[in-house]
């Protein structure tokens, strides 16, 4: 068994060495998002200091616009790593043939995206630190902030589950759930304002759209360094949604993954 | 008992969905997929231990099929494959172990290969990726190189090569896995003539006889089928027929075949062949009609056929006997006659 990990884990050490070969391979793109990032900061901290907008943002536990912004920004780049994480290998022509290997399932997956995993988490502490070191960004980091990471990737990952056997089935090209919560994410998820400004209409999309959720409980851990007790009794509503959708998106994704099998379209997306 | 065996082997894919949307149809399909087209229809056969098995047919036989439903890609609507004595999708994990695919004629193969990263490191991720032991990658890598030819291109990256040399570095899979079973499933449709030539020799001298590797090749290349295999099976969705290729080209020595160049062909001469003929081929060029007759009973037939063709003005005549890949157009036709 121990055996078996170790092997697993140096499997998926070569994938983080071939996806940074390839990353690296592009010099200027490397260049190009580091200055893309501090340019976002600059923009982003000017920004927070000229906006006037009415809004009560001192209720999640951030009273300037700087880390009500920097913090949505932040945990939306971590936690979106989930969506695509399985729907777009199994849908790449690189699946069947790692399909092929004796690589364990979950390895595949875990191996796919760690090079994405391991520079997502390298840029948006970049942007925390210009943040934190530019515009004296205040941020905090405890365990309430890393459940609410956890859960909100999970939540992410469950949804791109479901998302992968829904294409699966349908053959269809894109899926609706990570195309809703694309298109959607900043525009009512409360990134650049409370969901209570936006209209009255909008108000139920905003509150079905879990960034909502995850962009509100992070605020209150990283920016009102709330801890996690605090902010359990809320919380845990969200935890339990997380479960509960991680269980019938893997439900739908082995549905999805057989069908795929018997219909022999595996990888044809 | 055969290292890969397939017992009563059906494959029916579903047909496609209807309409716009297919929403009727997707309902039908969530609660029962409906397998109706046809890929493969009892599929019977072993390939024993250390030979070289072809799987010969033309395109969508069912080749493909059948090398995804030994990788478990793809599940049978019935029967098996059982490969060293496990069953194809129940124990896919532990067969990942002992054999090593490579799609030749599709893309996904292009897709394990990063593009901006020399064919080297190439190599040595996907042997990592195939578990094999650390101190014997490098020693592989080189034996691959040197094997197939692509000492020269080591330090290149994996987007510059051509599509030919882009499938010899696929094949170095198998030289660095050297797993007990190899599955090439269209292993030179991209390669020139030498190129063919040299994966042609690696093949059967390295990968079979020193490594002591079974090979199972899918093919449509008769030629090479002739040259590398030691038995093949002619799939068209069924098996028409197994045996050795010499014993297939002789099952087809019962006829032979006459190639013309003639001046002038109508349908009237046509049908006057058709009562001294199996069949015939037509197709016309530059003002020249190339006419290829199958015909048996070389005596009797021949003289007849000379006769009917005397008014078409015959510029070029050759007579000879079949190939395996007339045996295999002839056997595929017979096939179709019979269903």
């Amino acid at each position: 068994m121990f055996n078996e990990i170790k092997s697993e884990i140096k499997v998926i050490s070569s994938f983080i060495r071939m996806g940074a070969y390839t990353f690296f391979s592009q010099r200027w793109g490397v260049i190009s998002q580091f200055l893309g990032i501090a340019v976002n900061i600059g923009v982003i901290g000017i920004f927070a200091k000229l906006v006037t907008l009415d809004a009560d943002i001192a209720q999640y536990g951030t009273p300037r616009f700087l880390e009500f912004f920097v913090i949505a920004m932040f945990i939306t780049n971590l936690v979106f790593i989930g969506t695509g994480s399985v729907s777009g290998i199994l849908r790449g022509a690189n699946f069947a043939n790692l399909y092929t290997s004796p690589c364990k399932f979950i390895t595949i997956f875990i191996g796919a995206n760690s090079w994405k995993i391991i520079w997502r988490f390298l840029t948006s502490f970049f942007f925390i630190f210009l943040a934190v070191t530019l515009f004296n960004a205040e941020i905090y980091f405890n365990s309430g902030f890393m459940v609410v990471f956890i859960s909100g990737f999970v939540l992410m990952l469950a949804l791109d589950l479901f998302a992968a056997g829904f294409t699966i089935v349908t053959k269809a090209p894109t899926d609706p759930i990570n195309w809703f919560l694309g298109l959607t994410s900043q525009l009512v998820s409360g990134t650049y304002f409370p969901v209570e400004n936006l209209p009255s209409w909008l108000q139920p999309i905003a509150h079905m759209h879990p960034q909502t959720y995850v962009n509100k409980f992070a605020r209150l851990t990283m920016g009102g360094n709330a801890s996690l007790t605090e902010v359990w009794p809320e919380l845990r509503a969200f935890v339990l949604t997380t479960i509960i959708m991680l269980i019938i998106g893997y439900v739908m994704f082995k549905y999805g993954f057989k069908r795929a099998r018997v219909s022999g379209t595996l990888g044809h997306q | 008992m055969g290292i890969i065996e397939a017992e009563h082997l059906d494959k029916y894919y579903p047909p496609p969905r209807k309409g716009t949307f297919g929403f009727i149809d997707l309902i039908k399909d969530l609660r029962k997929p409906r397998e109706t087209l046809p890929a493969l229809v009892d599929v019977n056969f072993e390939v024993k231990e250390g030979e070289i098995f072809g799987l010969l047919g033309p395109n969508g036989a069912g080749k493909t099929t059948f090398c995804k439903i030994m990788n478990a890609l793809v599940i049978p609507t019935s029967g098996h494959i059982y490969i060293d004595d496990y069953e194809s999708v129940k124990d896919h994990e532990k067969i990942t172990r002992k054999m090593v695919t490579i799609f030749g004629g599709e893309r996904e193969m292009w897709g394990l290969f990063s593009w901006r990263v020399t064919i080297e490191r190439n190599l040595k991720y996907i042997a990592e990726l195939w578990k094999v032991p650390p101190h014997l990658i490098k020693k592989r890598i080189d034996y691959a190189m040197e094997i197939l030819d692509l000492e020269e291109k080591r330090r290149e990256w994996y987007q510059k090569l051509s599509a030919g040399m882009k499938q010899k570095v696929h094949l170095a899979l198998a030289f660095i896995v050297q797993p007990k079973i190899i599955v090439l499933d269209e292993p030179t449709i991209r390669l020139d003539v030498p190129s063919k030539r040299r994966v042609h020799d690696a093949i059967k001298k390295e990968l079979c006889r020193n490594l002591g590797s079974t090979i199972l090749l899918t093919t449509h290349d008769m030629s090479e089928a002739e040259k590398m295999c030691d038995r093949v099976a002619i799939l068209n969705t069924k098996i028409e027929f197994i045996d050795r290729p010499e014993n297939i080209k002789e099952l087809s020595k019962e006829y032979e075949i006459l190639e013309l160049k003639l001046k002038y062909l109508n349908s009237k001469t046509k049908k006057d062949l058709e009562p001294f003929t199996i069949r015939t081929e037509e197709t016309y060029k530059n003002g020249i009609y190339k006419l290829k007759i199958f015909f048996e009973d070389k005596e009797k037939n021949l003289p007849e056929i000379l006769g009917v063709l005397k008014s078409s003005k015959i510029e070029d005549i050759k007579i000879r006997t079949p190939s395996l890949e007339d045996a295999f157009i002839y056997m595929i036709n017979r096939g179709k006659k019979d269903v």
